[in-house]
Parts: C-alpha cells; sequence; structure tokens
C-alpha cells in the first residue's frame, strides 16, 4: 500500500545542515539530464493545472449522463470511451483529478501539520507530556491503516470528505514520530543549545532554530505520502467508502468499471492508468527531491 | 410515453419469453384458483401430487464424480444456519435443507402441500386443520409427526421468526393424532396458511432438545448445524469459501431419477470474478450478474441465461410527512419528470414497468385487465404541478440508497439527472439498507426535513404469495409496516387493508386489497419503477432447472442434474 | 532481553485496551444497529428489541464495554451479533488462510527484492541500478486492485493457466487442519494433489500482494547495501581475494539485513491492509474481507476481534525484530 518512502529515515544517519541554493541548483540540472524524472516533472506540472482548470481540457460535462451511448469503446468524439451510464471518460478522468490530487495533497498537509505539531511539542516538550503523547501515537500506528480508514468512515458515512477526515487520523501518528524524532536530535545541537543561551523562549527556538533544520526529511515524506494518499483514496471508494457518486472519482471509476473489463475494456483502464501514471509522477519526483535532500543515497 | 403495453417487451428475442409469459399467466390463475377452492367449501381439501408413502432409496449415482456435484455461485454467505432465524437470501437457500408444511411452487408460485399432504379451513376461519406426510425422516433418522411440528411451531413463536403476525395469532397448537394438527387462532388472517411458506421450516426436535444450551433453544448450535427434512445436508462449512451440502439418502421424494447429489456453495461475491468463474466452468451456476453482462453471456456457447419476471418491484419512496414531497402534487411532479424510456435505455435493456403498486400478479387475471392510471413523462406538466405546489423555483432532497446494486446506482443518477430539469437539486447518500432502515426507525427525524430521509430506493418482493405481504410491509403505518419509513398514512387503505385481512373468504378480501391499490396509486406514495427479471446463468450442461416464478433468489437443487 | 521482551509485553496491554475503546467508540457512534442487520430487512422493532435485549445492548455503553473487555481478558472475544458464532471460531478459520498469503507474499518479495536490491548496489548508476529503480516504482504505483483484475483476466480467463479465485479447487478437500495453512496441512498429510492445487490458487493473490512490498524491500537492500559496501570489513574481504559472491552474500548482505528486516517489519501492517483488497478481489477467505464483513455489518465484535489480532500481530512482528535486533548488535541490549 504505501509506496517507497524514507519515513524511517531522522532515526538515524548524521544530521543534515540547511540544503545550500547551489545544490538545488545541482539537483535541477540533474533533473534537466534525466529524462524519465524530466517527465515524471512535466506530468506532475500537467496534473496540476489539469486539477486546477479541468474544464480547460474537455468540452463535456462528466456527470452528464447520455443514455444514447453507453460503453462506447474510444473514439475521436470520446477518446477515452464513454461509461455505462453514457458519460465521457476522458472528462470523468480530467475532473477526477482535482478529486484524487486535491484530497491527497489536502489529506498530507493537514496531517503533517497535526502530526508535526504534536511530534515536535512531544519531542521539545519531554517528560510526561512526550509520554502521553507518544503512547497515543502508538496507539495509532498499530492500527493498519486501511482498517481504522474503513472503521471511521464507515461510523462517519461515505463521502468525500468523511474519508478525508479518517485518513487524516489514521495519518498525523506517522508525522508526529517522525518529527519527534527529528526534533530530539536537533535539539541537542549546538546553534539551539547556543539559542538558549542567548536567552531565547522555548517557543522561539521551536520554530525558528529547531523546525526549519527538520523540515527536509518531512517534505521528502509528504511529497511521498501524497502519492500513498492517492491509491489508499483511490481504495477507500473501491471499496464503496469514497467519494460519491456523481463526482468523478479514479478509485470508484475503477471500481465500477472492474465488471466491465471483459466487454469494455476501457471503463477500468484509462482511470487505473490514471492512478498508476500520477503515483507514479509522484513517487519520482519524490524520489528526486530527496536525492536533492539527501545526496547520501545517490552519490 | 405510452404505458408499457406488455412485459414481455423486455425479454423480446430471448429464448425464455414464452416461457416467461406462460408462467405469469400461469401464476395469476393459479393464485385464484387455490383462492376459490379454499374459501368456497369453506374446508376445502388440497390433494397433492405426490404420494405420501416415503420413498426411501439410496441417492442413484448414475452421476458420478463431476456430473455428481453442483457449483452453485452462491450470492452471499448464509450467517447462520439456523432455519428460523435466517433472512432473505440464506433463507431460500436452506429450503434445500429444511422444509414447511407448505411452499411456493416453483412454477406457478402458489402455495402447495410440501410436508403438509393437505388442509382445511373451518368456517370461523380461527381453526386450521394439517394432514401431515408420513415416512417422512428427519436427518438423524427420527421421523416426522405432529408433535415435531408443534416443536417448531413453538421456537418459532418464542424466537418471534418471520412472519410473526402469523405466530402472533396462533392460540393453541394440538396433535390430533401422530399426522394431523390444529392450530387454532386467536383473529382471522385472511393469508395465514400463505405465511407458513417462510416458517417453521421444520428441525428434528431431538437435535433441538439435545442442542439445547442454556435455554437458548439451540440456537448456537443450530447456526452452524442443520437436521432438517430436506433433500440435502450441510456437511461442511470451509468459512468464506463453500459450504458443502450433500445428498441425505431417505429424502421423502426419493432419488429416483437424475440429481445432483453434492452441492458445493461457492462464495465468490465478485461478480466479475463470479462470471470469469463460470465461463471457465469452474462454477455451474450464477445469478450475481451485472446487467451488461447479459448480451456477451448470451452470446458465450456455453451458456444459457433463463430470465423469470418476477413480482419484485423497484420503488422510489418519497417522505410523506413533510417538505415538499408531504404534497401530493410535488409527488406527482416527480413521477411526471421521470421518462421511464431513457432510464430502461441507461439500464442497457428494456424492463417491465411496475403496473401498480401490489403487483397485479398477486391478483389474478380478472385485474389484469383494469386500465392503471400511469403519470407518464411530461416535464411540462411536472414543472406546472410544482408552480402549483410553490416551488416553482426548485428545491433540494437528498436520496437513499444501498451499495452492491448496480441498477439502483444507475437509477439514482437517472434520477438526479432528471429531477434537475425539474429544478430540483437531488444529492445521493449511499447508505447500508440497515442504516437507512435505523433512521427511519427514529420517526421523530423523519417528520423533519433538515434530518429526514427524502427520498429512498428500494426493491420490495412478496414474503408470501399474496397482496397483504406488500400491503402490510409497505402501505399500513409504521412500525408494524416496517419498510414505511417516510410517513405515507391513508386511514383508507390502512381500513382496507385490516379488513382485507381479516376476511375469511379470499375473494372478498381480494376485493379489498385492489381498491387499496387504487387508493395508493391515487396517494402517490412512491415513484413506481420497474418489476425485475431475474436472470439465472447456467453452464449449458445443467438440466432440470426451472427458475421460481415468486422467489428471487431460489434454488432447488433436487430438480437439478447434469449432461456434460 | 527477557527483561526488554517482558517490559514490551506489558506495553501492549494498554495499546490493545485503547484499540478496543477507540473501535467500541466508532461502532457504537454509527447511526445503523448490528441487530437489524442480523434480523434482516423486514425485522419488526419487537423482533429488534428482543435482540438488543439479549445482547444487552439497552445498557450504558460504558457498561458493556467494561463487560466486553472483562470477557477479553479471559479469552472470550464474545460472539458475532450476525452469525451468533464466537467470533474466536471466526478469527481461527479465516488468520490462516491470511497467514498463509502473507506469508507466501513476505517469501516471494524477499526472493525478489533483495537479488535485485543486490545488484542494483553493486552496478549502482549503472542499466541494472536504473531497471530497479523503476521496477520498484512501477509496482509501487500500480494499484492493488486494478492489478489483481489484469491479473485475473491475462493468468485465468484468457489463458486457464491458474486460478482466480479461493483457496483450493471446489473438489478438493481441504487437508486436515492443523495449522490451517492448506500447503502445509497438505504437505504434512503428505497430499500432493491438495498441496499443489493450494500452491496454485497462491500464486495470483501473493503476487499482488508482493507489490506492496517488492519496492520497498528492493529499495532498502539498495540503500543499505550502499552503506555496508564502503564499510572496512567488506574491503578487507575483498581483499581477502574471496569470491565476490561469498563478500555480497555473507559479509555484506548479513550486516546490510537488519534494516532490511526492519523495515519489512514496519511495513507488516500495510502488508494486512493489502491483504483486505486483494482477498476481495480474489475470494480469498481470509480475516482482511472478514474485517471487510463485518465493517459493512456493523458487527463490532468481529471487527475488534480482528483489530486485536491485527495489532497484536503487529506488535509481535516489531517485537521480533527487536529482539533479532538485540541479537545481532549487543549494544542495543538494555
Amino acid at each position: 500500500m504505501r509506496s517507497a518512502v524514507a519515513s524511517e529515515r531522522g532515526k538515524g544517519g548524521p544530521l543534515r545542515k540547511p540544503v545550500p541554493a547551489a545544490r538545488w541548483a545541482k539537483g535541477l540540472s540533474w533533473v534537466v539530464r534525466d529524462p524519465t524524472t524530466a517527465l515524471a516533472a512535466v506530468v506532475m506540472v500537467l496534473l496540476v493545472v489539469v486539477a486546477a482548470v479541468p474544464q480547460m481540457f474537455t468540452t463535456y460535462d462528466p456527470v452528464q449522463i447520455n443514455p444514447g451511448i453507453r460503453l462506447e469503446g474510444p473514439s475521436h468524439a470520446h477518446v477515452f470511451g464513454t461509461d455505462h451510464l453514457g458519460r465521457d471518460l476522458f472528462a470523468r478522468v480530467v475532473f477526477g483529478t482535482r478529486t484524487s490530487l486535491g484530497t491527497s495533497a489536502l489529506v498530507v498537509l493537514f496531517a503533517a501539520l497535526i502530526g508535526v505539531t504534536v511530534g515536535s511539542l512531544a519531542g521539545y516538550g519531554g517528560g510526561l507530556v512526550d509520554e502521553a503523547l507518544m503512547r497515543v501515537v502508538d496507539l495509532s500506528l498499530a492500527f493498519p491503516l486501511l482498517v481504522l480508514a474503513m472503521a471511521i468512515v464507515a461510523a462517519l458515512g461515505p463521502g468525500l470528505r468523511n474519508a478525508m477526515l479518517a485518513l487524516i487520523f489514521v495519518w498525523w501518528s506517522q508525522y508526529a514520530r517522525l518529527a519527534r524524532g527529528l526534533v530530539l536530535q536537533v535539539r541537542e545541537r549546538e546553534f539551539v543549545t547556543a539559542a538558549r543561551a542567548l536567552g531565547a523562549s522555548g517557543v522561539t527556538i521551536l520554530y525558528r532554530h529547531i523546525l526549519p533544520n527538520c523540515f527536509p526529511p518531512l517534505l521528502v515524506k509528504a511529497t511521498l505520502d501524497i502519492a500513498v494518499a492517492v491509491l489508499v483514496t483511490a481504495s477507500l471508494s473501491f471499496l464503496g467508502l469514497g467519494v460519491l457518486p456523481p463526482d468523478p472519482d479514479w478509485g470508484g471509476m475503477v471500481s465500477n468499471g472492474r465488471t466491465f473489463i471483459l466487454d469494455a475494456w476501457w471503463y477500468p483502464t484509462f482511470p487505473g492508468l490514471a492512478i498508476f501514471v500520477t503515483v507514479m509522477a509522484l513517487n519520482l519526483v519524490g524520489d528526486t527531491i530527496r536525492d536533492i535532500l539527501d545526496p547520501r543515497i545517490r552519490e | 410515453m405510452p404505458p408499457h403495453p406488455d412485459h414481455s417487451d423486455a425479454l423480446q428475442g430471448q429464448p425464455t419469453r414464452r416461457e416467461v409469459l406462460r408462467r405469469g399467466v400461469a401464476l395469476s390463475l393459479s393464485m385464484t384458483a387455490a383462492r376459490g377452492l379454499l374459501a368456497a367449501g369453506g374446508a376445502a381439501v388440497l390433494t397433492p401430487t405426490q404420494s405420501s408413502a416415503a420413498q426411501v432409496a439410496r441417492p442413484r449415482s448414475k452421476a458420478t464424480g463431476k456430473q455428481a456435484i453442483l457449483n452453485f455461485g452462491a450470492v452471499q454467505e448464509p450467517s447462520t444456519l439456523d432455519p428460523h432465524l435466517s433472512t432473505s437470501v440464506a433463507d431460500t437457500m436452506l429450503k434445500n435443507i429444511y422444509e414447511p408444511l407448505v411452499d411456493t411452487d416453483t412454477d406457478t408460485g402458489r402455495v402447495v402441500p410440501t410436508l403438509a399432504v393437505s388442509w382445511s379451513v373451518a368456517r370461523d376461519g380461527l381453526s386450521v386443520i394439517f394432514k401431515l406426510r408420513g415416512g417422512v425422516l428427519f436427518h438423524d433418522g427420527t421421523p416426522f409427526n405432529a408433535n415435531a411440528a408443534i416443536v417448531n411451531f413453538k421456537r418459532c413463536i418464542a424466537l418471534k421468526s418471520y412472519i410473526p403476525e402469523a405466530f402472533d395469532a396462533i392460540d393453541s397448537l394440538e396433535a390430533l393424532d401422530n399426522l394431523t394438527l390444529r392450530v387454532k387462532l386467536k383473529r382471522v388472517i385472511n393469508p395465514w396458511v400463505s405465511m407458513l411458506s417462510l416458517n417453521p421450516k421444520m428441525i428434528s426436535p431431538t437435535a433441538i432438545e439435545k442442542q439445547t444450551q442454556g435455554g437458548d433453544l439451540a440456537k448456537t448450535w443450530l447456526a452452524q448445524n442443520t437436521v432438517g427434512t430436506g433433500a440435502y445436508m450441510h456437511t461442511r462449512w470451509d468459512r468464506g469459501s463453500n459450504l458443502v451440502w450433500e445428498a441425505f439418502p431417505k429424502y421423502w421424494r426419493g432419488w429416483e431419477g437424475r440429481h445432483v447429489t453434492t452441492v458445493n456453495n461457492r462464495i465468490v461475491l465478485e461478480p466479475g470474478t463470479q462470471r470469469l468463474l463460470l465461463e471457465a466452468g469452474d462454477l455451474d451456476v450464477e445469478m450475481n450478474y451485472t446487467q451488461d453482462a447479459l448480451p456477451a453471456l448470451r452470446r458465450n456457447p456455453n451458456l444459457n441465461v433463463v430470465g423469470v419476471d418476477l413480482p419484485n418491484l423497484l420503488y422510489i419512496r418519497l417522505n410523506n410527512f413533510t417538505g415538499p414531497t408531504a404534497d401530493v402534487r410535488v409527488r406527482k411532479a416527480i413521477s411526471y419528470g421521470f421518462d421511464y424510456s431513457a432510464y430502461t435505455k441507461l439500464l442497457g435493456f428494456d424492463r417491465p414497468r411496475a403496473d401498480m403498486p401490489i403487483p397485479v400478479q398477486l391478483f389474478g387475471p380478472g385485474y389484469r385487465a383494469v386500465k392503471i392510471p400511469y403519470l407518464t413523462y411530461d416535464p411540462d406538466m411536472g414543472r406546472k404541478l410544482l408552480k402549483e405546489a410553490g416551488h416553482g423555483n426548485g428545491f433540494q432532497m437528498n436520496l437513499f440508497h444501498d451499495p452492491g446494486v448496480p441498477q439502483k446506482a444507475i437509477l439514482a443518477e437517472y434520477f438526479q439527472s432528471a429531477m434537475s430539469r425539474l429544478g430540483i437539486k437531488v444529492k445521493i447518500v449511499v447508505e447500508p439498507f440497515v442504516n437507512i432502515l435505523a433512521r427511519g426507525a427514529d420517526q421523530q427525524s423523519q417528520k423533519n426535513w433538515n434530518t429526514a430521509v427524502h427520498t429512498w430506493i428500494l426493491y420490495t418482493a412478496p414474503l408470501y404469495p399474496d397482496a397483504s405481504s406488500f400491503l402490510l410491509r409497505m402501505y399500513t403505518p409504521y412500525p408494524a409496516a416496517v419498510r414505511n419509513l417516510l410517513g405515507y398514512n391513508s386511514p383508507q387503505v390502512a381500513r382496507l387493508t385490516q379488513e382485507a385481512v381479516a376476511q375469511k373468504d379470499f375473494a372478498a378480501a381480494t376485493k379489498l386489497y385492489w381498491q387499496a391499490n387504487l387508493q395508493i396509486v391515487q396517494d402517490c406514495p412512491d415513484l413506481m419503477l420497474d418489476r425485475s427479471i431475474q436472470f439465472t446463468i447456467l453452464r449449458k450442461w445443467v438440466k432440470g432447472h426451472r427458475p421460481h416464478a415468486l422467489e428471487p433468489w431460489r434454488w432447488t437443487y433436487w430438480d437439478a442434474w447434469k449432461e456434460m | 532481553m527477557v527483561v526488554l521482551v517482558v517490559r514490551r509485553l506489558i506495553a501492549l496491554i494498554p495499546l490493545l485496551l485503547g484499540v478496543t475503546v477507540v473501535l467500541f467508540v466508532l461502532t457504537h457512534l454509527l447511526p445503523a444497529d448490528p441487530v437489524r442487520v442480523a434480523l434482516g430487512q423486514d425485522a419488526t422493532p419487537e423482533q429488534v428489541r428482543a435482540y438488543r435485549e439479549e445482547l444487552q445492548l439497552n445498557t450504558p455503553l460504558w457498561q458493556q464495554y467494561i463487560r466486553y473487555v472483562g470477557n477479553l481478558i479471559r479469552g472470550d472475544f464474545g460472539k458475532s451479533i450476525i452469525s451468533r458464532r464466537p467470533v474466536v471460531q471466526d478469527l481461527r478459520a479465516f488468520f490462516p488462510a491470511t497467514l498463509e498469503l502473507t506469508l507466501t507474499s513476505i517469501i516471494f518479495s524477499s526472493v525478489v527484492a533483495i537479488p535485485l536490491g543486490i545488484s542494483a548496489a553493486v552496478n549502482r548508476g549503472r542499466w541494472v541500478d536504473r531497471l530497479a529503480q523503476i521496477l520498484s516504482l512501477f509496482t509501487a504505483s500500480m494499484p492493488v486492485f486494478w492489478f489483481g483484475v489484469l491479473l485475473q483476466i491475462i493468468f485465468y480467463a484468457r489463458s486457464g493457466w491458474l486460478p482466480a479465485a479461493d483457496r483450493l479447487d471446489a473438489d478438493l478437500t481441504p487437508p486436515a487442519t492443523i495449522t490451517g495453512m492448506y500447503t502445509f496441512d497438505s504437505l504434512v498429510a503428505g497430499d500432493t494433489a491438495v498441496f499443489f492445487n493450494a500452491l496454485k490458487h497462491l500464486v495470483l493473490p501473493a503476487l499482488v500482494l508482493s507489490n506492496i512490498n517488492l519496492a520497498i524491500l528492493a529499495r532498502i537492500t539498495r540503500s543499505s547495501m550502499l552503506d555496508v559496501l564502503g564499510e572496512g570489513y567488506v574491503v578487507t574481504a575483498r581483499a581477502k581475494g574471496l569470491s565476490e559472491r561469498r563478500v555480497l552474500y555473507r559479509h555484506a548482505l548479513e550486516n546490510a539485513l537488519v534494516p532490511i528486516i526492519t523495515i519489512a517489519g514496519m511495513r507488516f501492517g500495510d502488508l494486512m491492509a493489502g491483504a483486505i483488497l486483494t482477498e476481495t478481489i480474489f475470494s480469498w477467505p481470509g480475516i482482511g474481507r472478514y474485517a471487510v464483513f463485518s465493517i459493512e455489518r456493523i458487527d463490532y465484535p468481529a471487527l475488534i476481534g480482528f483489530a486485536v489480532v491485527a495489532t497484536l500481530l503487529y506488535a509481535l512482528v516489531n517485537l521480533g525484530v527487536d529482539i533479532m535486533y538485540a541479537v545481532i548488535d549487543p549494544r542495543m541490549r538494555p
């Protein structure tokens, strides 16, 4: 379920200094040299644009039912064919981009915000606070992610908003654990000690000195997690717990379409490809960011 | 659009068309016949075709190996094997293991003798005497008799089995002799004998007694063990995968002729996977298809696709308590706004339109010709009515349905787009059926538009072959009518139903049911859609099967054999 | 060591209590009522009331919870509301199927991913490395449910090479239960027909499930091999003139294994989640599918039973990893 994620890092290994601009530049040049990653970056940009202004890419209404043209194969008029209600699949895939990417990005963003807040409080505060918060985190981490998400969605009722809430609820703890580990390491470094000696307040130290230094690994995890979130939301939809009809959603389309696969192969195939391409692009881009931020693996 | 001229359109060009037609007519005929017979003499007697002498013989295994084994694609895994607690699909499966006193006939759907060979109703309608079949053995070797029947009646009363109305009405049970049972009723219930086709299905009283723990009436044990009188015994349950049922050698109908002797009820719930298995020959039968697969399945030379037109109706229930839909004009406007032909086009093939709130099949041919006041597609009329009702600018409402039934999803999405043309914005909410029931159980919340279920898609099939099955569940007041969650309340319909059920005479009851039916049409509490055609897809090598005319998932394994 | 184990086992208790509390509360938030699910669509209010009383559902939630936990401590998971069957029996019936599937998938993904990761590390920057990267990305990006359906079409519907559903052909009888894992039990029983059939049934679902772990394993193997290959003892081993194979698999891999196992342990939870989807698609009668049904039917004793087992398993796997740590690396010992 979860893809190649570097969430375990930060537990060990030397700490990184803030990434110098030069390395970003170097990374960028590497992107240019590497066609796969360059392609992935282009795909990513394209996906973001599609998600932002889907109506630019299709003239069809993704929810317009058309009894006359059910399950028609790909053609000039309908590039991806039509579904069992005669809706244009290309339009649905295009509009589904917003649902899938948007949902995933939001889930990861909120999960990271909550997780980092809790994790840094635990790590910086230490003692009883740490103990209490981390027990909660352990509890949350011990659940199989999808199961808990399913239970929550079942409790709240299906729908996009509830699916997002459920995912945030099960996801924040990973960030909390990572952030706590990072804060614990950074806390003991000279410049923090120096700041403390200079009389900076705890909050200032945390936000001015510690957190910025924890940022790179968190960013890497977040990028790669969006890929995972795309898959997980699709899985929830596949199990009937995600987006409600008629809103287009990739996972739901694959789920509805799989029974048609023998007679209308295009129905589940294109949304499935969309998920695949998006996740792949996110993973590639995430890898690149990691390589830039943490050259140890590549160089 | 003109009303659907005849439901046979739905089956145009299909091999089963004639058969279905014949069956539909036969059903109507025989039901009235049965009623007439029972009603006329006050104490008429039905005699069965089977000889009452038990034919005890070893199952003839002319069929061996794969030929003797039926791989049946189960619609769902039963949660319990207790015949007095099981529901719907599992219940129909279990009729291969357990048998009731009377059962619904495969071809006609009417009530026919099973473990009772005949019955008579006394003139006052308060006493029913059953002659029981002799020589019937339970799977544990003990004989079936009047005392066994009494134990089972009592268990159903205690467990509040389906249908509670039938068991609530029992005053006393008495074995007049070994094979004669007299049941005295507290009040006349016109369809009482029909109701017995559900329960009690007969369990060996010896087993019940032996397996009872802590006064649980053997509920725990019977959840996964069986001791019935039916053709098959439950022998193995690979959880989540397979229920193996094997022939009971001493079955009273005997094993002359050809029969499958082992049935694998395979639990493959993904329709796509079921189809793959069927096409590869790993399954012999499936009923869990998607409609769009039907054309391809029909083209497959190895498969037979058999359809039967069932009195199983699809409704969109509208909230009659509150909000815009409390106004009959709005409800009619919704009906006018619904284009049935566009909807069936979306389904991918034509479907017979539901003719009445209660399927006409349950009334008989005399009622078939009655002109039915359909509200046919007329969006202008719809808009006009909405304006009259003060909702010219439209409104918002929700639509609930349960997941897993493709047709409901299609209907929901079509309804949504059709209503948008009337200016009504529909929000689809997919929730398990029981969630919807639980919402409805809180009737106060249904009276408040902000918390209410506004519209709700559901199928309703008769539980037993009688019009009252629909009235008592759908159109009389909640909570007695468990499916009338959205507040349809017509004193007239309630009175007619009450009167009809208390009739001793079938024809008189039917007349009252019909009046109620017409009143419901006037009140337009629902949007009535189609009758379901239940398809069964079989390998061509499966012979002898006939689809059941009344019960959607019913399959009598004993009828079938394989020729490979 | 013993102290470590005991301390970790004690720490499990609040964890499991937490799991039960969370799920207990969640399942009781539901608008629906498992009793209605159990009784069917046409249950009358009296029927519902009677069953609720039987299950003592009318008492306050905290009392129900205390009763539940009280039973749990005695090892009684309660009875399924839907089937009235003891949950323990269900878990016992479904768990081995999942375990068999998961173990097969772990073995398969290790066999593929570890050599792949090693050769990627050895050939860093070259085409093997790139291929490994693309391949692992490829599998990581494939939606499980989509991949599963594709495999069913290709290997079952079109070619008939492999079965697409269930654990065994219907005309075969499962072997006598020892572990509940058909492959193992049939081997013990000496029934080769069942063994090979069970193995065939395992291939597709295990392949799909492996997808989840393959990428991560290959990647971790690569990076920890890279770390290790630069270490002094590997250089020494090479200098001693040991064969490259021996250097890689004896000296380097053994040391690189610790992080690999750690990650594999941490990913175990994901494997359980993947099992839910895989089992749904392949009609695999395991606890993943059981959990899905239990959620659909709000059968909370069953659902909590599943969650407790899943959590316990996850925790024990991680404990195992930590113990291994301590054995391999004495510094980790408390």
